[in-house]
């Protein structure tokens, strides 16, 4: 169809032509801007996404609160810790001192004997002499009378300590001690003196048989550790 | 012929172009497309009655000028007025236009297989 136009005609075809491409230009254009500009979507898009915001909002809430309940979890845990070095080490500084390795000091009694000057007793010339189980005897006294650490001559007693008569000599932790015998303990003066001192005690024994026996009761008894260190070479710790 | 066509590529450019270079308010440029896509349509709608009419040979350029706009604005009107009662109007502009649309080229269609079975009845 082939013809000319008239000029109204090609007037009609430019301005409707440019009116129609302008129109699909802008519309295709704006929406394009729409789709990709956040300020103008749509009202379901913004809250969609506030919804989605909101659910992410929860989930880091929930995170946090987890994350404070861990921090809550090892503080107690750390202070779990510091209180259990704390109960350890004053256990182990108990256990020192009951294994006698720390020299200590604290309130106590010491009790001074000798070997009596002339027995009481003609017939039996060893009857005022400090025996080793008068030693063994006076010390048994004082741990039952609830004595916390026992030195006799400065020499520890400990569960391992062995007091023996070696000729007319006594030994110690293997140290040999002679007259006049100081034994001191550590412990609550007035109960280790009543415990010494009842009728019928290790003290009316001693003193029957002429034996010189002093008690001093004092505030400040210092008592040295062990001089010796004990071995342990077959004795394990059982769980059984 | 061809003339229109490069009106309409000048068109589609310009129309492309000028938003970028941000022109129109915001409000504006929300609310556009959804009067402009009628106005569209209701051009596309004069367009195809304009090539009928030239095949019937019914053809007049004042009444396609005075239809292509007259009706762009009304449909865009009516859209808007839609928008202030609440009602969707503009559905009822789409409705109209686009059986318009289907109606005309299936006019043109008709016509144009008309022509064609001339000519080959002619050659043959």
């Amino acid at each position: 169809m082939r013809q000319y136009l008239a000029n109204d005609q090609r007037f009609a075809v430019v301005l409707v032509g440019l009116t129609l491409g302008l129109l699909i230009g802008l519309q295709v254009r704006t929406l394009g801007l729409q789709r990709g500009s956040v300020g103008t979507s749509r009202v379901n898009v913004l809250v969609e996404r506030l919804l989605r915001a909101q659910d992410e909002i929860e989930k880091l809430r929930e995170e946090v609160d987890k994350l404070r309940q861990q921090i809550s979890d090892y503080e107690k845990a750390m202070a779990e810790g510091r209180a259990a070095t704390q109960r350890m080490a004053s256990e182990l500084n108990n256990l020192r001192v009951l294994a006698g390795l720390t020299k200590v000091r604290g309130p106590g009694v010491i009790i001074w004997l000798t070997d009596a000057s002339k027995p009481n007793s003609p017939e039996d010339p060893s009857s005022g002499i400090v025996h080793d189980t008068d030693l063994l005897m006076l010390v048994n006294e004082l741990r039952n009378a609830g004595a916390e650490a026992i030195a006799i001559n400065n020499q520890r007693v400990v569960s391992t300590t062995a007091i023996r008569c070696v000729g007319n000599l006594i030994t110690v932790n293997g140290v040999t001690i002679s007259p006049p015998y100081e034994v001191s303990a550590i412990g609550n003066p007035n109960k280790l003196k009543e415990a010494l001192t009842m009728p019928g005690g290790i003290v009316e024994q001693l003193t029957a048989l002429g034996i010189p026996l002093k008690i001093y009761q004092r505030q400040d008894v210092i008592i040295p550790s062990l001089s010796v260190t004990p071995r342990l070479d077959l004795a394990r710790p059982s769980e059984k | 012929m061809w003339l229109g066509f490069f009106a309409l590529l000048l068109g589609l450019v310009l129309g492309l172009w000028l938003p970028s270079i941000a022109i129109f308010p915001v409000t504006l440029q929300q609310q556009l497309p959804n009067y402009l896509g009628l106005a569209i349509l209701a051009a596309i709608d004069a367009t195809l009655g304009a090539w009928r009419a030239n095949m019937e040979g019914t053809y007049d350029t004042g009444v396609f000028l005075s239809g292509f706009f007259v009706n762009m604005l009304a449909a865009s009107l009516l859209a808007y007025l839609g928008d202030l009662l609440g009602v969707n109007l503009a559905l009822a502009a789409v409705v109209a236009f686009g059986s318009r649309i289907f109606n005309n080229l299936a006019v043109i269609r008709r016509i144009m297989l008309q022509h064609w079975r001339q000519r080959t009845s002619r050659v043959g």
